[in-house]
């Protein structure tokens, strides 16, 4: 029996590549360093083939076998909210931030990194090692962001990323010689995870959290979600096997958030805002150190019809899927996440 | 091998390699190690560096806590800010020399794709 694979050991190293079909590398050797590591809570990439089932009658009740169809991939991507602890200096998941927001992140030196929207293709060999080296390790590459989301309010604040991935290598196809070179991503063998990973930082508590909505500040959040979806893809209707390009696809930024309710006015003037459907503006600041500050800025938010239900002794005031939406046409100015 | 000196707000660890757990801590490392490192978010810069050398031996005892910088006196903190912005740099530079590094290795860094887009390249294959 072989060596069982245990899931603690398991590390993310994330990649932004600069053309599709080519995982980072020099001559057919991938370029993947310590310096691209981010720690995971959940990191699952799988390959994916669609199974074309033959409709051709056969004369009997069984069918012939079916033939392999369209190849892509799918992975999920979550780990807690590292920053760096030193302003200026973006976090290990920042290619997973900038693939979701569209745009290269603004950065200050020894100040803040801004992201904020943009319609780009960013497009990730996300590396899945774990050891021993001689298991199965993988990279799903030409891998699009379509969805981020934030979840606050809990002990370990966490984000998680949807990627659509063209495919998922692996080290056993690579060793396969029936291995076809578009599933290789121009590499020529594939690498063992390297000797000295790079993590920063810890995560801000997930409670930690200072809103301010509608310009008044409230004490009692419970949760926060945020969450960037973007109908970005891979195109699956052209004559290839694996998805030849990416398109980009309309954002639809939106959060869910509850309070204990309450009788003051800050309240019942959001309340009010919700029945009257009037925009406003919101912001989610993570963590009070310098360097660990997530500031989430909604815009222009649609908020919805409170809900109503019980935490514990309490009445808790549920407000979902409240939309953020631009100031003007393409401002893209309906969410920026800044980390100072 | 150089001595580095880290500058960061928390934690950086280099795996199997080195921990930074305070401020100021100063480590002997590769120039390429610590290239990498710095390209991955660890905030170092040469311990030689004049913002480097600009902290007093007090001041790096009595603020390698991550934690005591918020009650530092604001000239420590300009120091502070002055060594973050020299290990940006720094990092910069690092990243252009592990970019030159790998393009000296001969090959282009990113391939042209080894089949022609759009190609039909199976029809069967289980």
């Amino acid at each position: 029996m072989g060596n069982e694979i245990l899931r603690y050991q398991q590390r993310s190293y994330l990649q932004i590549q600069t053309a599709f079909d080519a995982i980072p590398n020099t001559g057919g050797a991938a370029t993947v360093a310590g310096s691209n590591c981010a720690l995971v809570r959940r990191f699952d990439t799988d390959a994916v083939q669609q199974e074309i089932e033959r409709s051709d009658k056969t004369g009997t009740l069984d069918k012939l076998p079916a033939q392999g169809g369209r190849k892509s991939g799918t992975a999920i991507w979550e780990g807690n909210m590292n920053g760096n602890g030193s302003p200026g200096v973006a976090p290990d998941c920042s290619p997973i931030l900038q693939a979701g927001f569209g745009k290269v992140p603004t950065i200050v030196a020894a100040t803040s990194v801004a992201y904020s929207l943009d319609d780009l293709l960013y497009y990730l060999a996300a590396w899945n090692f774990n050891a021993p080296n001689t298991g199965t390790q993988q990279v799903a590459f030409n891998s699009l962001v379509t969805q981020l989301e934030f979840a606050l309010g809990g002990d370990e604040p966490t984000v998680t990323a949807t990627l659509e991935p063209g495919w998922v290598l692996d080290n056993d196809q690579m060793a396969d010689g029936t291995t076809d070179a578009l599933a290789k991503g121009g590499l020529t063998a594939f690498p063992n995870e390297p000797a000295t990973p790079v993590t920063n930082g810890t995560f801000p508590r997930g409670f930690d959290i200072a809103a301010t909505i509608d310009g008044n500040a409230f004490d009692e959040i419970l949760s926060v979600k945020i969450r960037l979806a973007v109908q970005r893809g891979l195109r699956k209707d052209t004559n290839a096997v694996y998805p030849r390009s990416g398109f980009p696809g309309p954002r639809l930024i939106s959060a869910d958030f509850s309070l204990t309710d309450n009788d003051g006015a800050s309240m019942r003037s959001l309340k009010q805002k919700a029945f009257s459907r009037t925009a406003i503006n919101i912001d989610f600041t993570l963590g009070q150190t310098s360097g660990n500050t997530w500031d989430f800025a909604l815009n222009n938010v649609i908020v919805p019809k409170p809900k109503y239900g019980d935490q514990g002794s309490r009445r808790k005031i549920d407000f979902s899927n409240a939309v953020a939406y631009p100031s003007a046409f393409n401002a893209k100015d309906q969410f920026t996440l800044a980390i100072r | 091998m150089r001595r580095f000196m880290f500058v960061g707000g928390l934690p950086s660890h280099i795996c199997n390699l080195v921990s930074f757990l305070r401020f100021g801590q100063v480590e002997s490392l590769a120039v390429e190690t610590a290239e990498d490192a710095a390209t991955g978010g660890s905030v170092i810069l040469p311990a030689d560096d004049p913002a480097a050398l600009a902290f007093t031996a007090d001041e790096l005892k009595q603020y390698a806590s991550f934690g005591a910088h918020d009650r530092a006196p604001e000239g420590f903190k300009g120091k502070v800010f002055a060594a973050r912005v020299a290990a940006h740099h720094f990092a910069e530079g690092a990243r252009a020399n592990i970019e030159a590094r790998l393009q000296k290795q001969g090959a282009p860094l990113i391939p042209a794709p080894q089949a022609s887009e759009g190609a039909m390249e199976e029809v069967n294959n289980g």
